[in-house]
Order: C-alpha cells, then sequence, then structure tokens
C-alpha cells in the first residue's frame, strides 16, 4: 500500500523545528536526530527546502559555522510558533484517538 | 568522466542559494551517500528542492534599512516607465499616421509574414488629400516583396510585447486574487482592498472603452480597387476624425494618469499595509517574475518602435505609408507596465515590514 501522504509537508517542519528545540544542531545531526526520532528518513532536498524556509520566516536561525556543517537553532519566535503548532496537534490527536476509540 | 547526479542536483540551484547553502548541503550529502543512502535519491530530493529555490526568491538581505529597499524598490519599478514613455509619445504621434493607406496583394495567410500579424507588401504610394478627399496612386513596384528586414523586426517586436504582457497580465490576476484574499478579513485594510479590487477594474474598462471608441471612429475606411500593371488590388484608405483624435488623446492622458496615480498610491499602500511572510510569498515570487518582464517588454518596445521608424522611411522608389493599429496595443501593455510597478512597490512594501517584523522579533529574541 502506498504510504499516505497527510500532512508531510508539515510533518518535515514540526520534526525539523522538534529536533532544533533540544538545542542547535547541523545539518546531518538534523538528519540523524529526526530519523531516530520518527523513522523517517529525510534527505537533504527536503530538509534544506524546510530549513531555508524557517529561515526566511525567522522561526530559525544559522550559527557562525565552525566549518562547513553550520549549526541552526530555534529564535524566539521559532519556539512560540512550535510550542502552538504542537498544543494543537496534541489536542486534535487526543480528539480524534477518542472519537477512533469511540466508532 | 562520471557523471555525478548529486552535482548535478546542486548545481541547479538559484546562485544565492549556492552561495549559501551550497557548502554544507554538499557535505550533509557527501556523508549520507558514505552511509550507504541512495546517490540517485538523494539527488531527486535535490533536484525537487532546486526548482522549490528558484520559486521563492533569495533570503532577504537584513543588511539594508527597510526605508532605502523601498525608494530603490519604486524607483526601479518606475524606472521602465521613464524609458516607455517617450517611446509611446514618439510612435504615436498623430502626425505621422494623420491618414494611413495600404496596398495588399493576394492573401494574408498563410504567409512567411509570421509573427507580423500586419505584414503585407509594400508598394510606392502618393497620397493626395484634398478636404475629405484622398487620392492614392501607386507611384512603382513592390518595395518589400514579401518582407524587409525593418517589417520583420518591428513584427518580433510585436509579437513579444503581445506575449510578454499577456504573461504579466496573468501574473497581476494572481498577484490580485492573493492580495484579496490575505486582506478579506482584515477590517482595517478595506480601503485597500477596495482599491485593490475596483482600480484596475475602472482603470481598465475606461481605457479599453476609449480604445473602442477611437477605434470605431478610426474604422471607417473607404474601399477601392485600383489595377496595377494588370493586377487587381484591393486598397483601404483611412481618415482619422477630429474626434478620433480627441478619444485618443484622453485615452493617453487617462493611461498616463493611472500610470503615475497608481506607482505614487501603491507606494503609499506599501508603507502602511503589513501582510505575513505566507502571504507575502505568492506576490513576492510573481513580482519578482513581472519585474524581470517588464525589461524585456521595453525592448520589444524599442524592436518594434525602431522597425516601423525604418519601415515608413522614404526609399530611392517613394514613401512607403506605414498603416497598422497603432493603438491597438499600447493601452493593454502599458497597464501592464503600470500593474507591474503597483505589485512591485506593494510586494516589496510588504516585504519590508516582513523584514522590520523579524528585525524586532529577533532583537526581542
Amino acid at each position: 500500500m502506498a504510504r499516505s501522504k497527510i500532512g508531510r509537508t508539515q510533518d518535515a517542519t514540526i520534526l525539523v523545528l522538534t529536533s532544533l528545540a533540544e538545542g542547535p544542531k547541523h545539518g546531518y545531526a538534523l538528519i540523524k536526530d529526526i530519523e531516530a526520532m520518527s523513522g523517517e528518513a529525510m534527505g537533504p532536498g527536503t530538509l534544506y527546502g524546510v530549513l531555508v524556509r524557517l529561515e526566511q520566516e525567522g522561526l530559525v536561525e544559522a550559527l557562525e559555522s565552525e566549518d562547513r556543517r553550520r549549526p541552526y537553532r530555534l529564535t524566539g519566535a521559532g519556539v512560540v510558533a512550535l510550542r502552538a503548532r504542537l498544543e494543537t496537534i496534541t489536542r486534535v490527536a487526543k480528539i480524534g484517538l477518542r472519537r477512533l476509540g469511540a466508532a | 568522466m562520471r557523471i555525478d547526479p548529486v552535482r548535478i542536483a546542486l548545481a541547479m540551484h538559484p546562485r544565492w542559494w549556492r552561495r549559501r547553502y551550497g557548502d554544507e548541503v554538499a557535505t550533509i550529502s557527501s556523508d549520507l551517500l558514505e552511509e550507504g543512502r541512495s546517490r540517485w535519491r538523494v539527488a531527486g530530493g535535490l533536484a525537487v528542492d532546486a526548482v522549490r529555490q528558484w520559486a521563492r526568491g533569495p533570503v532577504p538581505d537584513l543588511t539594508h534599512s527597510t526605508a532605502i529597499r523601498r525608494q530603490v524598490a519604486a524607483s526601479a519599478a518606475a524606472l521602465p516607465m521613464a524609458l516607455v514613455i517617450p517611446l509611446v509619445l514618439y510612435t504615436t504621434s498623430y502626425q505621422r499616421y494623420r491618414s494611413a493607406v495600404w496596398l495588399q496583394m493576394g492573401s494574408m495567410l498563410p504567409s512567411p509574414s509570421w509573427p507580423n500579424p500586419h505584414a503585407f507588401d509594400h508598394r510606392a504610394v502618393t497620397l493626395v488629400t484634398q478636404g475629405a478627399n484622398e487620392t492614392v496612386t501607386p507611384t512603382g513596384p513592390v518595395i518589400h516583396g514579401w518582407m524587409s528586414w525593418p517589417t520583420y523586426t518591428s513584427g518580433i517586436g510585436y509579437f513579444f510585447i503581445t506575449v510578454l504582457a499577456l504573461v504579466c497580465l496573468l501574473g497581476l490576476l494572481t498577484v490580485w486574487s492573493s492580495m484579496r484574499s490575505a486582506l478579506r478579513h482584515r477590517s482595517r485594510h478595506s480601503r485597500t482592498q477596495r482599491f485593490l479590487v475596483w482600480s484596475p477594474a475602472v482603470a481598465m474598462v475606461a481605457i479599453v472603452g476609449l480604445y473602442l471608441w477611437s477605434n470605431y471612429l478610426n474604422q471607417q475606411p473607404k474601399f477601392s480597387f485600383v489595377t496595377v500593371h494588370g493586377h487587381l488590388h484591393f486598397i483601404s484608405t483611412v481618415r482619422h476624425s477630429l474626434l478620433a483624435h480627441v478619444v485618443s488623446d484622453s485615452n493617453l492622458i487617462l493611461g498616463l494618469v493611472t500610470l503615475a496615480g497608481s506607482v505614487v498610491v501603491m507606494a503609499l499602500l506599501a508603507s502602511r499595509v503589513e501582510l505575513s511572510a505566507d502571504e507575502a510569498r505568492v506576490p513576492l515570487a510573481l513580482s519578482r517574475m513581472i519585474g524581470r518582464i517588464v525589461p524585456l517588454i521595453t525592448v520589444a518596445y524599442s524592436l518594434w518602435a525602431l522597425g516601423l521608424q525604418l519601415q515608413g522611411g522614404p526609399t530611392s522608389r517613394g514613401q512607403v505609408i506605414v498603416s497598422y493599429a497603432h493603438s491597438g496595443w499600447w493601452p493593454l501593455a502599458l497597464m501592464c507596465l503600470v500593474y507591474a510597478s503597483v505589485v512591485s512597490v506593494r510586494a516589496v512594501g510588504a516585504e519590508s515590514h516582513r523584514l522590520e517584523h523579524q528585525v524586532l522579533s529577533t532583537t526581542r529574541g
């Protein structure tokens, strides 16, 4: 069966933000953390598609690069946005699971 | 030499992206490949991202002040107008096109005259006007057998003006709709929304109405046939009435006033209306696209005008009087240029607000 694509773009954004909530990480560390967290083998194309957008929106920022691995971290706005999004997801998940249980 | 799809996919990204992210993505890709990740899968993901980045545009440079950015954007948007208006005024000079006459040989279609929709054989003619009467006398053989290079030049210019103007128009319609949807639920921006909805519609209706009226007044040709060297030729003579001149002048004035007014008003609006990053993304991308098309339209105008001036000039075998629908193209093209300016200023204004917001968030953070 083909894998459902529901919310994949949103998922990638949430995954990246959640991974950065632990602290600054560079791209490779992000990919490994996301793989450990969700089982999703994210490619560099998807990761940097999300990172560029989040950087443009001011939700993450790049730190000084030690070598060719530039670390990223959440900004204040990123923390607020992630918290709001996770609260919504939690609320929806609870309602969804309750309804599935009742069905 | 071995072809590396990952390097190709990285090279497909825009320059700003390669400068900013190229090295680190190349490093990560190389780490993942060493781990055994599929080369083609990594390359495929990067190629899809390249398309996305081309559509998105660069990360804004925060080092410039937003006020300067806005002023530069307004000036850049107005610059093509400054180049085009003298051309419009020059090429729509009524002295040159007070009367028009053309001789047509054979069928216009099919012909090797593509893409010039007004191509026809030119003959040297003498046009004598006595009061309301005009006499046309063919004075020589066909000067331009099928196509001369000035005709071809003006034809190419006309073709590109039409195509580019239509692309601009489609882009602008999309921008309008996205702006409307962004402002729909914000009562404090109701005036802006009304302006966005009605000003283009009112200006378009007025200009198209005047154009049609002027065209109607001009399109009262006298048709006749003459025999030249044993061949029958169709002659159409158009005499522009005084009222047609007045209507055309009004059209020109309205177009220029709309142009100047729109740029000024939208520059003011740009400094007051705030859009979120998501809402500004589509207008920004389209604005960039239109911003790149506007200089191309200017080049097409120049080609068109140059071709016409050369085509209509005297030759050793007589004067060719050029006939064409000189008012047929410019209202549409002018409107496109007006709204290209408007959208550029408007979208950059939105971006300025976004940057200010971003700077504040970072400072507070």
